[in-house]
């Protein structure tokens, strides 16, 4: 089955088609889901609603763009959808923020595991800032606008997210010495 | 391998391209949602359709109706215009428009009276008058006869007028027998003569009796009058009804927030009370309207309670005010908000017993059915179709955890108006020729109540729905 095909199946709500574009794209949207979700239980819980979501929306995909892109921010959107939801109260003094994009860490082989874990250990919204910003690259203004918080808070998380990482690298590091 | 990379770096080149097969439980559960959806999709067509069915059905009846009663009028207005003209044959088409019109009782008696107005005097004579006598006829007694068949003739066409109203009075007959069998004994030579006496009395019995036949009508519309008045009696009906109604929903997901989608969620059982009007369109077809007020709620568990900021609270609930108010979230939820001291602000409360967070809503609905009976006897059935208007009135949001109960705020994503499909049964059980008792099941399947289009709450409630109804 051609990608097209599987498109044209989808859109027609074709039971095959539907299989096989899970098949192709289940890896690559559950790795996503993963690194927005605070653990693997939820990561599989939206998984499942993204797939929903797009196999409901499949006849509006217009086949411009990319359909991977398109199926990555469907996933995306209905992870922030659900988590945005739980708004959480913060004040940020924007003169504090500190800039940590350039904060180096010691790369000796961590596990990929561990990676992993430490993001979705963070609290809620840093995580789906630091997630956004450094790995799906989108501007602090667009965090504003999807996760409705200021360009200033979405930097503060960002730069808090960034800290507790480094921390917690550090750390193992120096336990795995 | 040691390597000092950028914090950013180093995830962007791990995960970018990480990939990772989920469970095989997830594809699973993917396909049961798929089925479910698909299911849910064809009973919410479903119901749709028969909601618009009804209306439709409900539509049509009352524009056919108003189509007949506009044509009705139309005959009638011709029937006056002709009446007042005095010329025969007017009077006579008259008599053709007016005729189907009657109804079936009517009718009859207004055909018998026509057949009498044309026919007497020849079938009286037949009938009455037997050749023989007609025979023995003196040339004295001919002129009496001339003089009693006239009054024969008036005779019968007075006493038609009364036929028409009373159509089974014998003395009509009988009073003419007399009067035409006796002096019209003996006159072998006037047959002819007689004969003529008929043609000329017929002539003007005809005239006389179309005259009278506007006398008929006249008499005969005040007689429709009183069968149709007598006919209206007992056509509407009112019924003051209550039920118990429990209030659930066709599919998955909370109507109070996304979160509770998994949750433990309960419909509770509540109230239903009102006044309906009916009114008889036909002998088993009704239409039924009404209000009613009909209060419904639904409570999910598996949640956490706490005091927090409005901000850190659930958006579709409106708390009216600032400050520290209670929060209930997802059972977990605070854990991972919490992890940072700045960041969610939310102390959990020391509640006893298993939390729930109670959606109460009310609304006043305004019902427009249609039933038909299927049979009725002392017990009948009836099937009922058709929609409500439901106007919001009570909204709430609560929770409640052991003896702790605080009230939210209200629901934000609740449409103000919205409508539901209706589809139930009608047992009924006759106390009297004006008095029922009913017993109403009914399934109401809400087709828009939530303003989010999002919301995949799909609510609908059942109720038994008990009254009386008098007739008037």
């Amino acid at each position: 089955m051609t990608l097209n095909q599987i498109i044209q199946g989808c859109k027609k709500k074709d039971a095959k088609a539907q299989a096989e574009l899970y098949k192709r794209y289940s890896g690559v949207l559950y790795s996503i889901c993963l690194r927005y979700s605070p653990n693997k239980v939820e990561a599989e819980d939206n998984l499942q609603d993204a797939f929903i979501t797009i196999f409901n929306k499949a006849e509006q995909f217009k086949e411009k763009g990319s359909f991977e892109g398109w199926i990555k921010r469907i996933t995306v959107n209905t992870v922030l959808q659900k988590y945005r939801k739980q708004k959480v109260f913060t004040i940020t003094d924007e003169a504090q923020i500190e800039d940590t994009a350039d904060q180096q860490v010691v790369d000796n082989g961590l596990p990929l595991d561990y990676l992993l874990s430490i993001i979705q250990e963070l609290p809620q919204r840093y995580r789906l800032v630091f997630t956004m910003y450094v790995m799906d690259g989108y501007s602090h203004k667009e965090i504003g606008a999807l996760l409705e918080i200021s360009d200033g808070t979405s930097k503060s998380n960002l730069a808090r997210a960034r800290g507790i990482l480094k921390t917690k690298i550090d750390d193992y590091n120096k336990d795995s010495l | 391998m040691k390597q000092k990379k950028n914090i950013d770096q180093l995830f962007n080149e791990r995960l970018a391209n990480h990939k990772q097969a989920p469970g095989s439980h997830v594809w699973d559960n993917i396909q049961a949602r798929l089925e479910k959806d698909k299911k849910d999709r064809v009973i919410a067509i479903w119901y749709r359709v028969a909601g618009v069915a009804a209306s439709l059905v409900l539509i049509f009846y009352l524009a056919g109706s108003l189509g007949d009663t506009q044509s009705n009028s139309i005959v009638e207005q011709q029937l006056d215009v002709k009446s007042d003209s005095n010329t025969v044959p007017k009077i006579n088409k008259t008599l053709e428009i007016r005729l189907p019109e009657y109804k079936s009782g009517i009718t009859s008696t207004n055909k018998d009276a026509q057949n009498k107005t044309i026919t007497p005097q020849v079938k009286e004579k037949d009938n009455n008058t037997p050749k023989k006598q007609i025979i023995g006829l003196t040339n004295q007694e001919s002129a009496v006869a001339k003089g009693t068949i006239k009054k024969d003739l008036v005779v019968p066409t007075k006493n038609l007028t009364l036929a028409v109203v009373k159509p089974k009075n014998p003395p009509v007959v009988k009073e003419n027998k007399e009067t035409v069998t006796s002096p019209v004994v003996a006159n072998p030579s006037s047959v002819s003569a007689i004969a003529e006496i008929e043609k000329t009395n017929t002539a003007s019995a005809e005239k006389k009796s179309i005259f009278d036949a506007i006398k008929e009508q006249k008499q005969l519309e005040s007689t429709e009058a009183v069968a149709k008045k007598s006919a209206q009696e007992n056509l509407w009906e009112i019924t003051p009804n209550i039920a118990p109604v429990y209030f659930n929903t066709l599919s998955q997901g909370s109507s109070i927030d996304a979160s509770f989608a998994d949750n433990t969620q309960k419909g509770d059982v509540n109230i239903s009370y009102g006044i309906g009007v009916r009114y008889a369109l036909s002998d088993r077809l009704k239409i039924r309207s009404g209000i009613n007020n009909v209060s419904l709620s639904y409570s999910t568990s598996d949640i956490e309670l706490g005091d927090g900021p409005v901000s850190a609270a659930l958006r579709n609930i409106d708390y009216n005010r600032e400050g520290i108010v209670v929060i209930a979230q997802d059972l977990g939820t605070f854990a991972s908000q919490n992890q940072d001291g700045t960041f969610g602000e939310i102390t959990p409360k020391s509640t006893n017993g298993e939390a729930f967070i109670n959606q109460n809503i009310s609304y006043y609905e305004v019902p427009l059915e249609l039933s038909y009976t299927l049979f009725d006897s002392a017990f009948g059935l009836d099937v009922i179709g058709g929609v409500s208007t439901l106007v919001l009135g009570e909204n709430q949001v609560s929770v409640t955890a052991g003896n702790y109960s605080e009230v939210l705020g209200a629901a934000n994503n609740l449409s103000s108006i919205s409508f539901a499909s209706n589809i139930g049964l009608g047992l009924h059980y006759k106390m009297s020729s004006n008095l029922r008792l009913n017993v109403e099941p009914m399934f109401k399947y809400q087709l828009n109540p939530y303003t989010d289009s999002s919301v995949s709450f799909k609510p609908y409630y059942l109720g038994v729905y008990t009254g009386l109804s008098f007739k008037f």
